[in-house]
């Protein structure tokens, strides 16, 4: 049973010419990056524009990438800072984009719409949280960055970075309980 | 070791090295099952907040789109069966197939040919990030040892083979690999509780503790902080593992790696200097700061301070509260450039590694030293310059509220430059703590000046019963913190009519203090006078 290849090591083969390593980079990372986007309110065909830009640059840049710095924090940066060129464009032309959630086969289609109705619940009130917030919240629960390289991607303190963390989490829950509440 | 709490749990979690939280769960049941519910509750997160899967289709649109783009700075080579275009679904779809194929034996290649421990150049010296400056010092001052330990059980191999140790820190890179010769570390081993690993002099006293488990990624490195003067000119270091833990879900491994050696500390003491320092000053609200010495050893530099409280001071704070004093302070180079902040509200430039302090309870002496792993005293004018301190201080402070009326009406509590609006109150289960018990959740946001936290709050009902208040919330950096959260109220089962919040202790930070002097110029290393950090790592 082989173990899953490290980053650097799918970095080191694109390098040495195998352009095709690089789809496991892209299948590593392609539903963060494209949940933070979606959680940062890009629609679902900018989203996914976005999300190829940010591999095609990576792609591009790849050797500026220090193997002693995290490959994640850094495809994060990118993606973000391809975000913040889009909010200056006018909007972007879509082009060949697929339809989702990739239905699993254990789900039944009650369930796939139950779980579909309760995400899309919580991709909502995600939209109530000030931008800053919502970024922390969405970085941290890639489950990938430390407060430090959250700070390092976001331009904030550490410090900033665990508290917004904390009030994204405790307004999230409070709006997602007072719903409940009042839908009971 | 003391248990973790959940927030530091939670941070501990996205911390690159687990290696200090791993060694604490495999030996403790309930930090295990809180680390459990942590994974559970970041695994929710994780779900609810990325919901959408991209198909595999979509990886072909992005690789047939790579087709065009070259890497900045590599060679171009032509190559025309790279030409794929998005349309060309069919051709996209064989080459990726092709691709599969390729990945799938490219990771068979390399599982198969993972390089063994001795192929591999695994050093505390390596160029990633392992080695501070003071470690890079004390190679080039010829202070590293190599005790040759290695000692194999049930195929796996713990190794010893690089020891730093003077009068500041003892830093051991170990190496642990099972029996295919690879290494064993992270998150998944868990592997040796090294808190077991004993230090001491020739009299058998113990003289260092553990302070930090780090390393790169091919070995552990281990530094102990010497809390204690050494007698000999001769360490023993010792190891007696009986159990491998390689992962939580798996079984532990017995075994025994059993290991001592010696540390010949002969060059190290010889090259250690000692620069006295004379300067003292008292703060306006009786707190005595002596400097007592520098002592520069190869691998850093320790500030030795005492502290003492003036009568006054001390009616308001007890031993215990003492004990929570800090210092906050900086070094600031001949420009007035910061070199290290220490305790600071605004955090950042640390090349502090610990502080430890003892309390004098017959003198009220406090004995402070300062590690670290780099203050150029030697090299460069430097200045200490003292930025406040906080001290935990007896209080009688106040605020009356309805609990169910504050939801509408908010009650602000202002003590000590603190202000803290309440909010709103409830009963819910207790936040800290899964499936926890009923308490009292006071909601509440405001600004600090003072630490707030190693304080005492609590709340009184009106038949006179105490509940004691725990603080669960954010605090912000900065001279003003912005604070928010809940007071925990534990006991509490029903929202009584009216309550009193008191603060009876607050963790004051004094700032109004205005001293700073130019430490002595030291002696230089004649072998580090032209440094060469790129260099050295080489």
């Amino acid at each position: 049973m082989s173990e899953p290849l490290s980053d650097q090591a799918m970095i080191e083969q694109v390098l040495q010419g195998h352009q095709e390593a690089y789809a496991m980079i892209v299948h590593r990372y392609k539903n963060k990056i494209y949940g933070i986007l979606r959680g940062m309110g890009v629609n679902k065909e900018d989203a996914q524009d976005l999300t190829q830009e940010t591999f095609l640059k990576a792609y591009r840049h790849l050797r500026q990438h220090h193997e002693d710095r995290s490959f994640s924090a850094w495809l994060y940066t990118i993606s973000l800072n391809v975000w913040r060129d889009h909010l200056r464009k006018p909007s972007a032309v879509p082009i060949d984009h697929f339809d989702f959630v990739e239905p699993s086969e254990d789900m039944t289609p009650e369930s796939q719409y139950l779980r579909r109705e309760s995400q899309q619940e919580i991709q909502d009130k995600l939209k109530e949280l000030p931008e800053h917030q919502r970024l922390v919240l969405l970085l941290r629960y890639t489950n990938e960055l430390s407060y430090d390289e959250i700070a390092d991607i976001t331009g904030m303190s550490p410090n900033k970075v665990r508290n917004d963390l904390h009030r994204a989490k405790e307004r999230l829950s409070r709006n997602m309980r007072q719903d409940e509440e009042a839908g009971a | 070791m003391k248990c973790w709490t959940k927030q530091e749990m939670e941070v501990a979690l996205l911390d690159k090295d687990q290696s200090l939280l791993q060694s604490h769960i495999a030996h403790c049941q309930a930090c295990r099952s809180l680390y459990a519910a942590c994974l559970a509750e970041q695994e929710e997160w994780n779900q609810s907040l990325f919901p959408d899967v991209l198909p595999d289709a979509w990886d072909e649109k992005v690789m047939s789109a790579l087709g065009n783009i070259t890497i900045e700075g590599e060679t171009v080579q032509e190559d025309s069966t790279r030409i794929l275009h998005s349309g060309k679904r069919n051709r996209v779809l064989r080459r990726t197939g092709i691709a599969a194929a390729i990945f799938i034996l490219l990771c068979g290649v390399l599982v198969y040919a993972q390089p063994t421990i001795a192929e591999l150049v695994r050093s505390l010296f390596n160029a990633d990030g392992s080695a501070d400056i003071g470690l890079l010092e004390a190679r080039k001052l010829g202070i590293v040892q190599d005790p040759k330990v290695k000692v194999t059980d049930q195929g796996y191999t713990l190794e010893i083979n690089e020891v730093v140790a003077d009068g500041t820190r003892i830093v051991i890179a170990v190496k642990l690999t099972d029996r295919e010769g690879r290494v064993v570390r992270g998150l998944d081993s868990g592997a040796l509780d090294w808190r077991g690993l004993k230090i001491t002099d020739d009299t058998g006293q113990e003289i260092a503790e553990l302070k930090s488990l780090g390393g790169a990624k091919y070995f552990d490195k281990l530094t102990f902080i010497i809390t204690k003067p050494m007698a000999s000119n001769t360490i023993h270091v010792s190891g007696d593992f009986k159990e491998l833990m390689l992962n939580l879900n798996k079984p532990r491994i017995q075994g025994h790696w059993k290991f001592d050696f010696t540390v010949d500390m002969t060059r190290a003491n010889e090259l250690t200097k000692v620069e006295p320092l004379g300067a003292q000053y008292t703060t306006p609200e009786g707190l005595h700061i002596q400097m007592n010495r520098l002592v520069r050893t190869p691998s850093g530099v320790s500030l030795e301070i005492t502290t003492s409280l003036s009568k006054d001071a001390i009616v308001r704070s007890s031993l215990d509260m003492q004990q929570q004093l800090l210092l906050m302070y900086h070094f600031e180079d001949e420009q007035g450039t910061t070199i290290s902040l220490v305790n600071s509200q605004n955090g950042g430039l640390d090349s502090l590694i610990a502080q430890y302090h003892t309390l004098d309870e017959q003198t009220g002496e406090t004995h402070w030293v300062y590690t670290f792993m780099y203050l150029p005293f030697d090299k460069q004018q430097v200045r200490f310059v003292l930025d406040g301190y906080s001290l935990p201080l007896e209080r009688q402070a106040s605020v009356n509220f309805h609990p169910t009326m504050l939801g509408a009406k908010p009650v602000v509590f202002e003590d000590a430059g603190d202000t803290i609006q309440l909010l709103g109150m409830k009963i819910d289960k207790n936040p800290n703590e899964q499936d926890g018990e009923l308490v009292g959740l006071i909601n509440f946001a405001g600004q600090a000046r003072n630490m707030f936290y190693q304080e005492e709050w609590v709340v009184q009902d009106g038949q006179g019963r105490q509940y004691p208040v725990q603080f669960r919330g954010g605090i912000e950096g900065g001279e003003m913190k912005k604070i928010d959260g809940d007071f925990i109220v534990e006991g509490m089962m029903e929202l009584p009519e009216q309550l009193t919040l008191m603060r009876k202790v607050v963790n004051q930070r004094f700032t109004d203090v205005n001293w700073s002097f130019p430490l002595p110029l030291g002696e230089p290393f004649p072998e580090l006078d032209r440094i060469d950090l790129q260099k050295l790592w080489q």
